[in-house]
């Protein structure tokens, strides 16, 4: 029990320094001092950094696949407004994981590779959320063939990297406005029956 | 003016050099070779690498703001086109920055401060062209407040971020129609029917010149 | 990293489409679907008594479930049937004590429970 909670305790802090720095520059040393164990104990759970970097992932892509597997849960809007805040936990968690992603790719080309999957059915969600609501009469149809796979594109794009951008910015990250942001681009294209579902059962937790 | 003409020589080479390994791998000796100058000399005009970046960082906004500058008079659909056109060629002759932009942001923090403001700039000039369009007539009003500077925000978030997006899905980094689709298809549901024309004509004058 | 189980994004793509279906293809059920089950209620209240009758040349084993308040309701099942009287003997006993509601036997019916007329 106590070796499980060092193991996840040293994650955890690997986690901390790598939103901070960059992952190639963070050494065993650092990630000791930064759980408060020796070097010695360190290398006793992990024995490389390979190793935690591993784990890291490991635990990132597992996070990553419950959020996936949270799909239709219930047949409201309100299912993807829940998804939303998962992803928004998911990547204030692992902000170092955009950042580096290119520099893992190099030492790590199944990362790479494993990300690429998450974000096709990330997008497949959407394409398909989308769908479903025209079925449901709450979406127009596409104005246009190819309309809705661009909106889908905007919205993961929105999902994906608001987070970032807006600390750029040096503006607010909260949940609730990444939430209205993402709605901001589904919400012309609701039909009325849409836009009172929407008013009725997630406006007032938007604002 | 020997010199401004090596460090214009300098700052090319450094680009060229940060497309083609990513950022963080080149050192100034590469640096100093793709541009054909002693080590010594290019540190008596940037001390390091960091001063570097700064001028190429430097060197791009003031590219972006010229691209802006023409834009902001009368900002029409074509001019709203070429606005994307010169956009696009800028982040194709700089490519290393829009992939990494994340990064480069965090591992040369004296940027990050000019950038924000860079980036409210750009922010402001396009909420700026979405109202001028609701003037005249070919943009719907908007529907609730900050619908304009959120779209804004939106607009320039996909811009920047296009590139990094291509690479993450293995997708084309120059695939201009892409790139434009996707930023029109942002701007779409604010079309009244002249918009609307307006646009369809647009698409049509391309047409008839790519032929 | 360990390999991952992956399927091909069209059918991922088929597998969402079938997930949003289910909200248009299932609907709520009537309340009388349970009927069944309320219907057959009553038998959870019974005694268990086990019948054995010899019938073609073999002992036959039936089961008769018997409301314990109102023993008139009541069910003949018949399960299985054994050449052999001791073990069809056994087999009843089991069985009726599988069936039974409470194994130890205390509800149980009596002849006057049954108050006949035999005019």
């Amino acid at each position: 029990m106590d070796n499980l909670t060092t193991k996840q305790k040293i994650l955890e802090s690997a986690i901390r320094l790598f939103n901070w720095d960059d992952m190639a520059n963070v050494r065993l040393q650092q990630i000791a001092d930064e759980t408060g164990i020796s070097v010695g104990n360190l290398a006793y759970h992990y024995k490389n950094k390979e190793a935690i970097v591993t784990a890291v992932y490991e635990g990132l892509f597992e996070e990553f696949g419950q959020i996936l597997s949270t799909y239709m849960s219930n047949p409201k809007l309100s299912d993807f407004n829940t998804q939303m805040e998962q992803y928004h936990r998911f990547f204030s968690k692992y902000k170092f994981y955009l950042i580096d992603l290119f520099e893992i790719e190099r030492s790590y080309p199944l990362i790479m590779d494993r990300w690429r999957e998450c974000v096709n059915k990330m997008m497949l969600q959407i394409r398909k959320r989308l769908d479903y609501n025209v079925q449901r009469g709450v979406l127009h149809p596409e104005p246009m063939p190819g309309a809705y796979d661009t909106l889908t594109n905007n919205i993961w794009m929105t999902i994906v990297f608001w987070k970032p951008r807006q600390l750029l910015k040096a503006q607010p990250v909260d949940e609730i406005l990444f939430k209205r942001t993402v709605w901001e681009h589904i919400i012309p294209h609701f039909t009325p029956k849409g836009l009172s579902e929407f008013q009725l059962e997630l406006q007032g937790a938007l604002s | 003016m020997a010199s401004l003409l090596t460090k214009q020589k300098i700052i090319d080479a450094a680009v060229q050099c940060f497309n083609r390994d990513g950022l963080a791998n080149i050192r100034l000796q590469h640096i100093a070779d793709e541009a054909n100058v002693s080590i010594g000399n290019m540190t008596y005009h940037y001390r390091n690498k960091e001063a570097i970046v700064q001028a190429v960082w430097e060197q791009l906004v003031q590219k972006q703001r010229d691209l802006l500058a023409e834009f902001r008079i009368v900002p029409l659909f074509e001019d709203i086109d070429r606005l994307l056109a010169s956009t696009f060629e800028l982040q194709q002759a700089y490519q290393f920055f829009y992939i990494d932009t994340l990064e480069v942001m965090r591992a040369y923090p004296d940027i990050v401060a000019a950038h924000q403001e860079h980036i409210s700039w750009q922010i402001l000039q396009m909420e700026a062209a979405i109202g001028f369009n609701q003037s005249r007539g070919a943009f719907v009003p908007t529907q609730w407040e900050g619908q304009a500077k959120s779209l804004s925000s939106q607009f320039w978030l996909i811009t920047d971020l296009w590139m990094y997006r291509q690479s993450v899905l293995k997708a084309a980094t120059d695939d201009y129609s892409a790139f434009r689709l996707m930023l029109w298809d942002l701007l779409r549901p604010l079309f009244t029917d002249m918009g609307l024309r307006e646009y369809e004509q647009l698409n049509h004058a391309n047409q008839a010149q790519a032929h | 990293m360990k390999p991952v189980f992956s399927m091909s994004s069209d059918l991922y793509g088929k597998m969402l489409d079938e997930l949003s279906n289910l909200f248009f293809t299932e609907k709520l059920g009537l309340d009388s679907d349970m009927n069944f089950y309320r219907d057959d209620f009553w038998l959870t209240d019974t005694a268990v008594i086990e019948l054995l009758q010899f019938r073609k040349g073999s002992w036959e084993i039936n089961l008769l479930f018997a409301h314990h308040k109102t023993p008139l309701k009541f069910l003949s099942r018949r399960i299985t049937s054994h050449s052999c009287p001791k073990r069809a003997k056994t087999m009843a006993l089991y069985m009726r004590r599988i069936a039974a509601k409470d194994q130890r036997g205390t509800l149980s019916i009596d002849i006057k429970d049954l108050n006949l007329s035999l005019n």
